[in-house]
């Protein structure tokens, strides 16, 4: 089962803040999923290599090149910035 | 001048000869939804200003004699796709003001030839969810059914097109999000082969089944939309350079019918399936029969575990992807933290929606220590067997025949509480994603005045065949020239 506790715990992990509402609808929406997918345990998959990209594939990677332009217009997206700089809460007392 | 439910060919050709220019055929689908919209919600912004000025444009291209088969053609987008300069939500109050500084390489592929983005569609919130109803901008109405869902999670982009509100639009499909929507609502829509359209800019969903491409009233307006999105991408990592180059064609001839032999899996035909709809789906058949083609039964023994492996590698993605939203580089930010925890924590309670918190919740279990083995790594390699049982398949057989959808469109609200419910919504899709391969919805008849799609899925990089043989099924029948009755008029 999955308790409220253990809902916190995982919306902690989730960096999700939830209140007492979200807590209940959290843990029977969570408990439900887990119950659905207990099926899994049936197959044995012991000899059974995983699968992360299908088609296998390799990723590529690509030179690290500096985009002035795309910086400039990246930071003004934030929601709280000085045109250099992301602003945040202190971090530090 | 009736042209709504003319088909890309038609309409490219009504532009070069210049009976219509390219401003005056997107005010008229502009026209359109600003009429039908208020019913259906399809749209989150349109694109009126700029896309009068793309369009004029695209005139200046036909009239230099510098255009392309798409050159003036309005198309709108699924709003996970960034375009520049306009807003891009995703369906989530967390993107509700984000402006993109870039486009997609969807989409600046089709702005440089010239076709008009009039719009961006309606969603499920961050592409989680099979019937547009967990979108922040409200539901989609389906217009074969204004009680009904148009499917998801690209569910504004099938409804658009279904209205006849846009001649063509993108979607993403993750675990059927093109696919179920064009079946839904009556429409041919396409999933690419994995890494076959880049996925830069589109915002992501599960980074490992993510995959755009269009949806449209036929096969052949997919195929010409899927040539120019198709291809290499260095700025995609997962974008993959096996993908055909060639321009699809559409020219499969009868003689070749006779050597193409499709699978029907006789599972999926016998659990869990709609009866009216496997009778509509007979029925088709008995059409591609006639034309020549060969049918065989087949095999894919470990279908009953693709949904609890689907959501969890999706799930566990979704929990990593959208660890971006923090409320300090882009997106919806809290008032007045207190610390970096509670900025974080409280922007991601009041940006994202239920569901996407559940997923993201999921995933971080599913990711966390002492679970990895459990969840993840046991849903990964079962993504391999099914993976290798399609492969099994394609030794024996060309191509596989499927139903998209175990329904038709159901009822608003009626899957809202039943999360499992819904989630089976996805079985027949969801498995072509986990394996990678491409496949297509086709529309092929009606169940109680609701239209019934079923997928033609191939091997990897066959989307020119899967395109091919629907197309011949379109030659042969007209159930994808259908209009809804309330939008069938100008």
């Amino acid at each position: 089962m999955f308790d409220k506790k253990k809902i916190k715990d995982v919306a902690q992990l989730a960096m999700i803040a939830v209140d007492d509402n979200d807590l209940s609808y959290f843990s029977s929406e969570i408990s439900e999923f887990l119950k659905t997918i207990e099926q899994m345990d049936a197959i044995n998959l012991s000899e059974i290599n995983p699968l992360y990209h299908a088609p296998d594939m390799s990723l590529k990677g690509r030179e690290d090149e500096v985009d002035i332009d795309a910086k400039n217009d990246g930071i003004n997206c934030s929601p709280n910035h000085n045109g250099k700089y992301f602003i945040v809460p202190k971090v530090i007392d | 001048m009736d042209i709504y439910n003319k088909s890309i060919t038609e309409l490219s050709d009504l532009l070069s000869k210049k009976v219509i220019s390219s401003l005056e055929m997107t005010d008229y689908f502009i026209k359109r939804i600003k009429l039908f919209d208020s019913k259906l919600n399809s749209f989150i912004t349109i694109n009126e200003d700029e896309a009068r000025k793309q369009a004029a444009f695209a005139d200046s291209m036909i009239a230099n004699k510098k255009n392309h088969l798409l050159t003036g053609i309005p198309i709108a987008h699924k709003d996970l796709f960034s375009t520049k300069g306009l807003l891009t939500s995703c369906g989530s109050k967390m993107l509700e003001n984000y402006i993109p500084p870039y486009d997609a390489t969807v989409v600046s592929k089709l702005n440089n030839l010239g076709m008009v983005n009039i719009g961006k569609t309606n969603m499920d919130e961050f592409a989680m969810g099979s019937s547009n109803e967990s979108s922040y901008f409200g539901p989609v109405k389906n217009p074969w059914n204004l009680d009904r869902v148009p499917g998801g999670s690209s569910g504004g982009s099938a409804s658009a097109v279904a209205a006849r509100l846009t001649p063509i639009a993108t979607g993403s499909d993750t675990g059927g999000s093109i696919r179920q929507p064009a079946s839904f609502c009556g429409l041919t829509g396409l999933k690419p082969t994995y890494g076959s359209v880049s996925r830069y800019g589109m915002i992501a969903y599960a980074s490992s089944l993510d995959q755009g491409g269009p949806i449209a009233k036929s096969a052949e307006d997919c195929a010409i939309l899927y040539n120019e999105i198709k291809g290499f991408d260095k700025n995609d990592p997962t974008s993959n350079h096996e993908v055909k180059q060639n321009n699809i064609d559409l020219r499969l001839s009868k003689d070749e019918v006779k050597n193409i032999t499709i699978g029907i899996p006789k599972k999926y035909f016998s659990e869990g399936l709609d009866q009216n709809i496997s009778n509509v789906i007979s029925d088709s058949i008995d059409v591609f029969k006639k034309m020549g083609f060969n049918f065989k039964e087949i095999s894919l023994p470990n279908h009953s575990y693709t949904i609890p492996a689907y959501y969890i590698i999706a799930s566990a993605e979704a929990s990593s992807n959208l660890s971006r939203y923090d409320g300090v580089k882009f997106g919806h930010r809290c008032n007045d933290p207190k610390n970096l925890i509670d900025l974080y924590s409280r922007t991601r309670q009041e940006g994202f929606g239920k569901e996407v918190k559940k997923r993201i919740m999921i995933g971080a279990y599913a990711l966390s220590s002492g679970y990895y083995d459990e969840y993840y790594m046991r849903a990964l390699k079962i993504r391999r067997i099914i993976r290798d049982d399609f492969l099994s398949a394609f030794n024996e057989v060309d191509y596989i025949f499927a139903p998209t959808s175990p329904s038709t469109a159901f009822k608003i609200g009626e899957k809202t509480s039943n999360a499992t419910d819904m989630y089976l919504s996805d079985i027949y899709t969801t498995p072509v994603n986990l394996a990678g391969l491409p496949a297509l919805s086709i529309p092929v008849g009606y169940s109680d005045n609701l239209p019934v799609g079923m997928q033609i899925i191939g091997n990897d990089f066959t989307e020119d065949k899967i395109l091919e043989i629907a197309h011949l099924f379109q030659k042969e029948t007209d159930w994808h020239l259908h209009v809804p009755e309330a939008f069938s008029h100008e």
